[in-house]
């Protein structure tokens, strides 16, 4: 069923990660991003690997929940690892006609489906430990400094909430619109490609003009509350660092320190 | 008090390339702590009115004074829609939050309110319509008289001084609509709120201190709820429905004078009837 | 000829933790010609059940029979498809599912979709239309999201009434409209019965019901709680008030007098019927006082 799907899915909890503020946990994600990447040797991506499995377990979510997020990926690992494996120049190991695997060939394998697997799993904790709401927040809040270079940060938070806010109404009235349609002799299952693009019609149209009066209607009650855009407006929970965050800050430099120190060992 | 002064709008069909005259003409003053319920079929104007009274839409000729400030005046704009709250039909078209006490928290938020303060206004205005225990949720898990009862906490959360309902029970069910109607019954008696609902159900005009009825564009009848709907015939040549009680009432007056034509509700006519038994 | 729903039970979805009885063993004839009545909470299980009837949703156990004939088995495939036609399900708030740049072409659709030719197509478009007092010549070219909200939900009706199915199931067919509209549809609805359609109406207003219906259920959890005429249903008020659907108006107002000690029956829904009624009782007791 299309209500299966869930996107930014978030986990309540009051592990140390829930309790961050997002701007925290969003950098936090930027220059674990970055420590991954700086990593050059087996040292250093152990270190990697050690760092993210203390922030899995902080995080206290069900393992069966990154199990999840890999698995959604595992295409794009496995294409990874078999392009670098086949592809990468250098000292041969094996060799079957024009197919050779290279000693570096295994070490860029191995590097980028663990860099991979690690890069979904540790920013799958930033939306499963952080309401949707306060991540909106989080990135008003880091893009406000851009604001005078014509970034648009308060109208994008504005419409991720209403997306987020829509994206369930919107599959339940798919839904709706695709049984009322089948009953009407529809078929979107059978057929080859074109057909089936074809019979999509049906449902996409009358989900498009909804939409369009949705947003109508969503407008004027907006107006009607007084919006008038991001200026002189307060919210209700406003952003603020804690002690925590200070930890959090401190702990990442020492990631990204011991990212660097690594590549010297 | 809300001073509707021969009030005209005229606004252009871009379907058909013909100017439309939405409401011709209107005058009507709404006082504080009424109840007024305006009734038409759609397309009589009474949306149209609704969206003068907060500045949605502006007069094409006449004024609309809230509390003596002219809704034309653009300088006062943000005082008049947080003084005129308004609550729209479809109850998933008007959350614009994904937790039910972000939304709550919208409109204060808009109005540049301190953030402990929002806190307590959203806390009140939950616990007025009695969706607290529901606080954390997102709006799509609720019925629809529980989304649009979020939405009036919206609206109170801004302290208005009117609110205006535009067919807000028109998606509910039975059940929706008595939680909807008593929180507006509730807000308008203990809270003190001025209430105009705009509706198509009779069952809730006969509730009201007044009642309005409009068709192409201006009032044609207005009064006490026994006054309006002891006027049988002419409700029914506007193809109105006439609340079941009161066209029994009619009826039985025909045949025998004794019994009051003015008869709106089930217990009054039982009370009624005993009397001449 | 009849529609039939044999202990049909349907679980939504099945072992996961959201499992859900959406209905439980429920049991249902619907002869040739009949105008029933649904009604109950949102959730009681009411849609799930009209979704049964053209093989929109299979039941997990039991079996949904057209004239006879299982829809949901297997043999046969194309036949099945016709069959399911026979039972025509108009939605909700039809009108959002319109989609063609004209009139004609959306009402079209479902004929299309059973493979008709074009000159039977055109013929039954206009029949329906017709039916619908929707003027063929001019509606037939306009867009269908120019018209008024009544005449869109017309629009939508006529695409399901075109595939000219035998037993036409209606879910809420006024919610949303004016007074005005509500009056039209349920009298279209009417007539349409008093042509030999097989009308199923779910509704929320017991006052339509009883004017309308010849038999109706009532449904509460994924059951039947009552079947009967709407006489018969309706001389239940306790039951029905704790179902929480409750009683016509005019029903309660008898039932009330009848408490008071008026000799009153209590099963007429029209307002002239009970007008008599009362004025009787009236005159039969002048002079006694216990009231």
């Amino acid at each position: 069923m299309l209500k299966d799907i869930t996107i930014g899915q978030y986990l309540p909890g009051h592990s140390f990660l829930h309790s961050l503020d997002p701007r925290t946990k969003i950098i936090a994600v930027l220059i674990y991003m970055i420590s991954l990447f700086v990593v050059n040797n087996f040292f250093g991506l152990g270190f990697m690997l050690l760092l993210s499995f203390v922030v899995v377990l902080t995080s206290q979510i069900p393992v069966k929940f990154f199990f999840r997020g890999i698995k959604a990926i595992i295409f794009i690992v496995s294409l990874t690892v078999i392009l670098q494996m086949f592809m990468t120049p250098g000292e041969i190991m094996w060799q079957f006609g024009i197919f050779k695997i290279t000693k570096e060939g295994i070490h860029q394998a191995i590097f980028m489906g663990t860099r991979l697997i690690l890069l979904v799993s540790v920013t799958s904790i930033l939306t499963l430990t952080t309401t949707p709401i306060s991540l909106t927040d989080g990135i008003e809040h880091l893009l406000k400094p851009f604001q005078r270079f014509g970034v648009p940060a308060h109208e994008l938070a504005m419409m991720m909430t209403i997306a987020l806010r829509f994206i369930p109404t919107l599959i339940e009235e798919t839904e709706k619109i695709m049984k009322a349609q089948a009953a009407r002799g529809a078929d979107f299952e059978s057929g080859n490609l074109v057909q089936r693009a074809k019979a999509m019609i049906p449902l996409l149209v009358p989900l498009f003009l909804n939409a369009v009066k949705r947003a109508d209607e969503l407008a004027m009650a907006m107006e009607a509350r007084c919006y008038h855009g991001g200026e002189n407006r307060t919210r209700l929970k406003a952003l603020q660092y804690t002690k925590r965050d200070y930890v959090a800050a401190v702990l990442c430099i020492g990631m990204v320190a011991g990212a660097f120190t690594s590549r010297f060992i | 008090m809300i001073k509707i002064d021969h009030l005209t709008h005229i606004f252009y069909k871009e379907s058909t390339k013909e100017e439309v005259k939405a409401l011709d003409d209107v005058s009507l003053e709404i006082h504080e702590g009424e109840h007024i319920a305006v009734l038409g079929h759609n397309g009589c104007g009474k949306s149209t009115l609704a969206k003068h009274l907060n500045a949605l839409l502006l007069p094409t000729a006449g004024t609309v004074e809230v509390d003596a400030v002219d809704t034309a005046n653009e300088a006062d704009l943000w005082t008049i829609r947080q003084m005129v709250g308004m609550v729209f039909q479809n109850p998933d078209n008007q959350l614009v939050a994904t937790t039910v006490e972000e939304d709550v928290a919208f409109g204060p938020e808009n109005m540049g309110i301190e953030p402990a303060i929002i806190r307590q206004r959203v806390d009140e205005a939950l616990d007025a319509v009695a969706m607290t225990a529901f606080k954390d949720k997102g709006p799509h898990l609720l019925s629809g008289g529980q989304k649009q009862r979020v939405a009036i906490a919206g609206i109170i959360a801004m302290r208005p001084k009117y609110i205006v309902f535009d067919e807000p029970t028109a998606m509910l069910d039975p059940i929706g609509r008595q939680e909807v109607m008593n929180t507006i019954h509730y807000l308008n008696k203990q809270e003190g709120l001025t209430v105009i609902n705009i509706t198509h159900f009779m069952e809730e005009a006969v509730q009201a201190d007044r009642v309005v009825i409009m068709e192409h564009g201006k009032i044609v009848l207005s009064g006490k709820p026994k006054e309006v709907f002891t006027q049988v015939d002419l409700l029914k040549e506007m193809q109105l429905d006439i609340p079941p009680i009161a066209e029994l009432a009619a009826l039985l007056h025909k045949e025998n004078k004794n019994i009051a034509a003015d008869i709106m509700t089930i217990e009054e006519m039982v009370t009624e009837l005993c009397l001449w038994k | 000829m009849s529609l039939e729903v044999k202990h049909v039970t349907y679980i939504y979805q099945k072992g996961s933790p959201a499992e859900n009885h959406a209905l439980q063993d429920i049991c249902l004839k619907i002869d040739e010609g009949e105008f029933l009545g649904i009604v109950g909470h949102t959730g009681s299980g009411k849609s799930t059940l009209i979704q049964h009837l053209n093989g929109l949703l299979k039941p997990s156990e039991g079996e949904i029979l057209v004239d006879g004939v299982d829809i949901n088995q297997k043999e046969s495939r194309a036949k099945l498809k016709e069959l399911r036609m026979q039972v025509g399900l108009v939605f909700q708030y039809p009108e959002y599912q319109l989609f063609e740049e004209t009139v004609e072409n959306d009402i079209a659709f479902g004929p299309r979709s059973l493979g008709l030719s074009e000159q039977e197509i055109k013929e039954r478009v206009q029949h329906t239309m017709e039916l619908l007092n929707l003027d063929y010549e001019n509606f037939r070219n306009k867009s269908p999201f120019e018209l008024s909200g009544g005449e869109k939900r017309k629009v939508a009706i006529a695409g399901v009434l075109a595939m000219q199915p035998k037993y036409l199931i209606l879910d809420e067919p006024t919610a949303g409209l004016d007074p005005r509209g509500r009056q039209e549809f349920l009298e279209l609805i009417a007539m349409l019965h008093r042509q030999g359609m097989t009308i199923v109406m779910v509704s929320h207003s017991m006052d339509d019901i009883a004017r309308y219906a010849q038999k109706m259920i009532v449904m509460e959890h994924g059951q039947i709680k009552l079947s009967g005429t709407p006489q018969e249903v309706f001389s239940h008020p306790v039951e029905l008030e704790q179902i929480g659907v409750g009683v016509p108006t005019l029903t309660k107002l008898l039932l009330r007098l009848k408490e008071r000690g008026f000799h009153v029956r209590t099963d007429l829904f029209n307002v002239n019927e009970v007008k008599k009624e009362i004025l009787t009782a009236l005159s039969e007791r002048k002079g006694d006082t216990t009231c």
